[in-house]
């Protein structure tokens, strides 16, 4: 194989802050946050470019995307990687939910969208109705118990295992569990009501299909 | 309600505290332990909801995402670029879709791909799809699917679509394949493997690397020839790279990038970093992976951790999943996967080289060198165990506590540092826990190559020295003597405790020398049934701080409950079985292993010690049948346990003795320091006559277990084989100063007591074991051959009705239809022809066993009964097609006694051929030289009496072969024979003397004696 690809100047920074991340210093997340956004939306804006418009987004991608381009290769450590998903995953919930809300708005308005995308990454309507539910539980989950709310997001929307999100938030793998736990039992009872009514849909009583 | 903070937690709290208990005592546990009802309400809700949430958000959100088809380019009868009919759409892909069409020029259908529009709608993506197409189409291979052209259509909107017209091939993909019928035995995937590796060699020789190569791209087309398929691998480069354009588009530097799932994808691509042929060579490792073994290696929950593993985790063994995986295909696949493009094999052609053997990238041993990360090892391995299991799996709490752990002070261990392994301490009361831990541990450090774990007769013996009786606990303190005095160099204690409700286990290593702890670890569980694992676990650990390579690890480690058992109580029995077959031989274990089996039905190694022992003890048929259980059930062993089961398999299921000696070797290459493979690859050279081998492996067993007896037992009869009497008695000493005493030592004093005419000793041996049931039987048969040595026929009768009735009653049937058989074919050599059928008749009616129908058969023909020797050896070559022994000694023998009683002895000689290697040799059932006896024969029916003395003077100069068997004493006779024919009088007449010596106690109504006394009269 010939010389590893260069790499782009941003990706020293980030290594540079994920590094002061992993070693317990907070401070950087504000300097992490516009890094990672910018690039996972420069990225967007070149799939967008490129893409019909009734295709939807590949967060996957994107953020696989975005951190490969960012981070050195070769001075990351596993716990690196935690950390920079961890990041990535507040910015996956907020592109996820804009999308979701941006779908739903546009079934509402009754136009026949084809949605579709290579290999099979896209939201279909009620799953958009679902994750805009899940959101909005998970903000009001956030009231109570904002380290319960953080699990969720990184499991769920930033895809993290229990290690790495023990390892983001510096809790015990035991921790994670019992928290996602909780957490998923309370948002299932938030979202379907365990009284024997089956709510049908997720996210019943809002904007659905 | 309004949630306060105070609130919420004590709703938290009441939650875990709640589902800690049973189901049925939660109601009550909140009523009692919660009054306020707006909180109990809702803590009730949350178990209700926890019970169905189980499958809730268990993907992350874009997992969550549905497929859904994208609309097709075209449709069914569409024309396109006034040339292709579409007939009906094949398949959809990331590209595109792909159709049947009619090639209306050329008449003939061909497959049409459709690339989607906004894949191509960068002049510069275009510009290299087109460069592309245009060196595939060169490419014309048996095993790469033609591409014909690159086409634009214009639709009716004025749109452009791009297709590929592309040979039409008519199978299932490999995916589909695989996903319908599972994984492949390596025998189904070579010839299509063979065939992937032709195609990427002829495409990468002609410049083009496919980038996307995966089961899907690779087409199954049935060919004529039933079985055989040809493999044809399909879009060769159409795999666009779409990212780099994306990124020309920002400012990036362009590379070459595909994009799409990672799921066959190799780290420099996941990179972006220059794709070559060894980024297929890559992909072609991961098909193989899945292809053998029906998991996707490296490959995440997610595409994210897919694509992290792939960039910073090595490979598991293929033969995690596939323990009897060819170690060449192990080998090989490993090294198509190595991080690095530069560590691969050059050419996609060295692949197969490599699975062929033509080149062998590493040998056996090479194995320790695929490292892994044991985390890795460890994740992955609790999801396939686990998997059916228990909820338990998710309130499992471990927490390992590591401390004391000084290297400065205790130099890791090197490969001949010895262990010992002290009692497992068990302060819970429950006394399954007893033995069982102990036992799982030892099970579990045993097929570790590099700790050297004391053997346990090593460490009884330690204890008699020490003073103590050999069944003595092995507390810590008394371990650790025995560590010092046998020049070990640290003990492992476990312990077992509970620490609230919950299991504490312990796991600690001491350095023996100086008594300081090296290693101290310890796990709490909350149930019984994962005890087990978290002992595996800290197994693990222990066997790495001990200095144990993780590479070592992950080639030779099996989880506990996988390899043993996942119960607890079969475990037990096992370990008791284990127990008493040391302490009072074979035939009193069997029942705690048969308790082993009937608790745990797939308890391999279990089926495996009932199997040995029977076929020790003579019953080939239970032998088979146990072994045949353990043979099944090998997906479930460690490496040493499948050495085990399938070397003791071969020895005594199939009888296949080539195997049976490869399995030791390779067992030897791996736990070269193990005794058991060093026993019986002794036996296996002597049963080929080499002698010499074997008794160099059993002295080095001996002194590695100078407490057992088979070593003992083995080398004597070697050193008697090789008429080396003294050294023989002087072992057999030995074994009695070690206070052995078994069944295989008293037959080998009893027969070297034959050989030196020792009288007394003869019958000391027999009052030594009279009344003992399983073992007089056997020297009570021995006996009756004595007799019939010596021509006393009623006696040898007599005696071996005895053996009959006392292996009856011991319940061996087996055996006791041998002993009738056995005696039945001296009959047949002494001319009593009623006396062979009747016996055999009788034998054949308590077993058919495989050894009482060849002797039988030898019997029958030897008496003149041709066409029924005939139809045994039939029945027997039909059942036992494998058996080594059985198909190139005893047939060929039999056909040999046929063939001399039609007066053929030309052919009675050449049928013997196959028998020559094991003339001297330790054959078995028993070695009388049968073929050698036979050849003599047949050279005096032919009236070549050189020849035929010289075959009987072989007999007679290997007494220690043939010890007491009647034909030794019948050789005489036939020499006698062969020198009057070579009119060599007073030879002839010194030999008939020598006969009738041994005979001068005979019956004298023995029709042989009769016919000799007359022949000897007449030469004077």
């Amino acid at each position: 194989m010939g010389e590893r690809c260069p790499l782009g100047s941003a990706s020293a920074d980030v290594t540079t802050l994920l590094s002061r991340l992993t070693e317990g210093d907070t401070s950087v997340v504000s300097r992490l946050i516009p890094l990672v956004y910018d690039e996972l939306r420069r990225l967007a804006a070149g799939y967008m470019r490129q893409e019909r418009p009734d295709h939807t987004l590949q967060p996957t991608a994107l953020v696989h995307e975005a951190y490969l381009r960012l981070v050195e290769q070769r001075e990351t450590s596993w716990k690196n990687r935690a950390h920079f998903f961890g990041v990535a995953a507040q910015l996956m919930r907020r592109i996820l939910i804009d999308h979701a809300r941006g779908h739903l708005r546009s079934k509402r308005g009754g136009e026949q969208q084809k949605v579709s995308l290579d290999e099979g990454m896209l939201f279909a309507a009620d799953q958009s109705a679902e994750l805009v539910a899940v959101d909005e539980a998970l903000s009001r989950l956030e009231k109570l118990d904002p380290r319960q709310c953080r699990v969720v997001e990184l499991r769920f929307f930033g895809g993290l295992t229990v290690g790495e999100t023990a390892e983001v938030l510096k809790i015990s793998p035991r921790t994670v569990e019992r928290e996602w736990n909780f957490a998923k039992a309370w948002l299932y009872m938030e979202l379907k009501p365990p009284d024997g009514t089956d709510a049908g849909k997720m996210g019943s009583g809002k904007d659905a299909v | 309600m309004e949630l306060t903070p105070e609130k919420w937690d004590r709703v938290k709290t009441l939650f875990e505290e709640a589902l800690q208990r049973d189901p049925g005592a939660r109601q009550a546990f909140l009523v009692q332990a919660c009054p306020e009802d707006d909180v109990r309400t809702l803590v009730e809700n949350l178990i209700l909801s926890h019970a169905k949430a189980d499958n809730f958000l268990i993907n992350a959100a874009w997992a969550g995402a549905g497929l859904q088809s994208q609309s097709e380019v075209f449709a069914n009868g569409d024309l396109l670029a006034d040339r292709f009919q579409i007939t009906r759409l094949i398949a959809k892909g990331g590209m595109g879709e792909v159709y049947e069409a009619r090639d209306l020029e050329l008449k003939e259908d061909v497959a049409i791909k459709a690339i989607r529009p906004e894949i191509l709608s960068h002049p510069r993506t275009l510009a290299r799809f087109k460069r592309e197409v245009h060196l595939a189409k060169q490419v014309t291979h048996q095993n790469v699917c033609r591409i014909f052209d690159l086409f634009r259509h214009c639709g009716t909107k004025g749109d452009e679509i791009f297709f590929v017209s592309m040979e039409l091939l008519r199978g299932q993909t490999l995916a589909e394949r695989l996903e319908r019928k599972g994984r492949m035995t390596v025998k189904e995937a070579l010839p299509i493997v063979s065939q992937l590796a032709l195609a990427l060699g002829a495409a990468h020789d002609a410049g083009i690397v496919h980038r996307d190569f995966k089961p899907g791209n690779v087409v199954l087309v049935p060919t004529r020839v039933s079985d055989c398929v040809r493999a044809v691998v399909t879009d060769f480069g159409l795999a666009v790279t779409t990212l780099d354009d994306h990124k020309a588009s920002l400012g990036y530097e362009t590379t070459h990038r595909l994009f799409g799932t990672p799921a066959y994808m190799s780290p420099e691509q996941i990179e972006g970093c220059e794709v070559t042929p060894a980024s297929d060579i890559y992909a072609l490792g991961l098909v193989m992976y899945l292809m053998v073994t029906g998991v996707r290696p490296l490959e995440g929950e997610t595409p994210f951790s897919t694509v992290l593993k792939r960039l910073a985790e090595t490979p598991l063994s293929p033969r995690r999943f596939v323990p009897d995986l060819d170690s060449r295909w192990e080998a090989t696949i490993l090294t198509c996967l190595k991080r690095q493009p530069d560590r691969r094999f050059g050419t996609a052609q060295a692949v197969v080289d490599a699975l062929t053997g033509e080149e062998s990238p590493q040998r056996h041993l090479g194995l320790l060198k695929t490292a892994v990360a044991l985390r890795v090892v460890r994740q992955s391995l609790l999801r396939h165990q686990y998997w059916g299991w228990v909820g338990a799996v998710a309130v499992i709490t471990i927490t390992a506590v590591f401390f004391l752990y000084r290297p400065h002070r205790f130099h890791r261990l090197s490969e001949n540092d010895t262990i010992v392994l002290a009692d497992f301490v068990n302060t819970t009361g429950e006394p399954v826990f007893n033995d069982s831990l102990r036992e799982a541990l030892r099970a579990k450090l045993e097929q570790s190559p590099f700790l050297n774990l004391m053997p346990e007769p090593r460490i009884r013996s330690a204890l008699r020295y020490m003073g103590h009786t050999a069944g003595d606990p092995l507390t810590q303190e008394v371990a650790r003597q025995i560590c010092s005095r046998e020049k070990g160099k640290a003990v492992v204690l476990g312990s077992i405790s509970f620490v609230g409700d919950r299991y504490k286990i312990g796991l600690k290593a001491m350095n023996c020398s100086n008594g300081d702890f090296v290693v101290h670890e310890e796990k709490e569980v909350g149930v019984r049934e994962t005890v087990l694992e978290a002992l595996d676990r800290l197994a693990d650990s222990l066997r790495i701080k001990l200095g144990e390579s993780p590479e070592s690890i992950n080639s030779f480690d099996v989880p506990i409950d996988n390899m043993t058992t996942g119960s607890l109580e079969a475990l037990k029995a096992y370990s008791t079985g284990n127990d008493i077959w040391n302490k009072k031989g074979g035939a009193a274990a069997v029942p705690y292993f048969r308790r082993a089996v009937d608790l745990d039905p797939n308890f391999a190694m279990a089926y495996a010690r009932i199997g040995t022992i029977c076929g020790n003890l003579g019953e080939g048929r239970l032998a088979a049948d146990a072994l045949r259980k353990a043979f099944e059930r090998q997906s479930r062993v460690s490496e040493w346990e499948r050495f085990y089961i399938s070397s003791h398999y071969y020895a005594f299921a199939t009888r296949e003795l080539e195997k049976e000696t490869q399995t030791y070797e390779q067992w030897k290459q791996a736990y070269p320091r193990e005794t058991a493979w060093r026993i019986n690859l002794g036996v296996d050279y002597a049963i080929s006559g080499q002698y010499e081998r074997a008794i160099s492996e059993e002295l080095k067993a001996v002194r590695q277990v100078p407490t057992v007896s088979p070593p003992y037992a083995n080398l004597a009869q070697y050193y008697i084989a090789l008429n080396r009497f003294d050294e023989a008695r002087s072992v057999l000493q030995d074994a009695q100063a070690q206070e052995l005493d078994d069944l295989s030592l008293r037959l080998d004093s009893y027969e070297l007591a034959f050989l030196q005419d020792d009288l007394s000793g003869l019958q000391q041996q027999l009052t030594a074991v009279a009344g003992k049931s399983g073992m007089e039987d056997t020297l009570l048969s021995a006996h009756a051959d004595t007799a019939a040595f010596h021509g006393q026929v009623q006696k040898s009768r007599e005696l071996s009705e005895r053996a009959f009735e006392s292996a009856r009653r011991a319940g061996a049937i087996e055996t006791a239809a041998y002993w009738l058989v056995k005696n039945a074919v001296w009959e047949s050599e002494f001319g009593n022809r009623f006396t062979v059928q009747e016996l055999t008749r009788r034998a054949l009616a308590a077993h058919t066993g495989s050894d009482v129908q060849t002797l039988a058969a030898l019997a029958l023909a030897r008496a003149g009964d041709g066409s029924r020797a005939k139809a045994l050896s039939a029945s027997l070559q039909k059942l036992f097609p494998l058996d080594t022994l059985l198909n190139h000694y005893w047939l060929p023998t039999i056909q040999s006694a046929i063939y001399l009683n039609q007066h053929k002895p030309d052919q009675a000689i050449e049928v013997l051929q196959s028998t020559l290697v094991y003339e001297t040799g330790a054959v078995l059932p028993f070695q009388c030289m049968y073929p050698t006896f036979l050849r003599g024969q047949s050279y005096l029916a032919r009236r070549n009496g050189e020849a035929a003395a010289s075959e009987f003077r072989k007999i007679l100069n290997h007494r220690g072969i043939v010890g007491n068997c009647p034909l030794s004493s019948l050789a005489h006779l036939e020499l006698a024979r062969s020198l009057a024919l070579m009119d060599d009088l007073p030879g002839s007449s010194i030999a008939y003397q020598d006969f009738l010596a041994s005979w001068k106690d005979a019956d004298s109504d023995v029709p042989i004696l009769k016919q000799a006394k007359a022949e000897y009269a007449r030469s004077q």
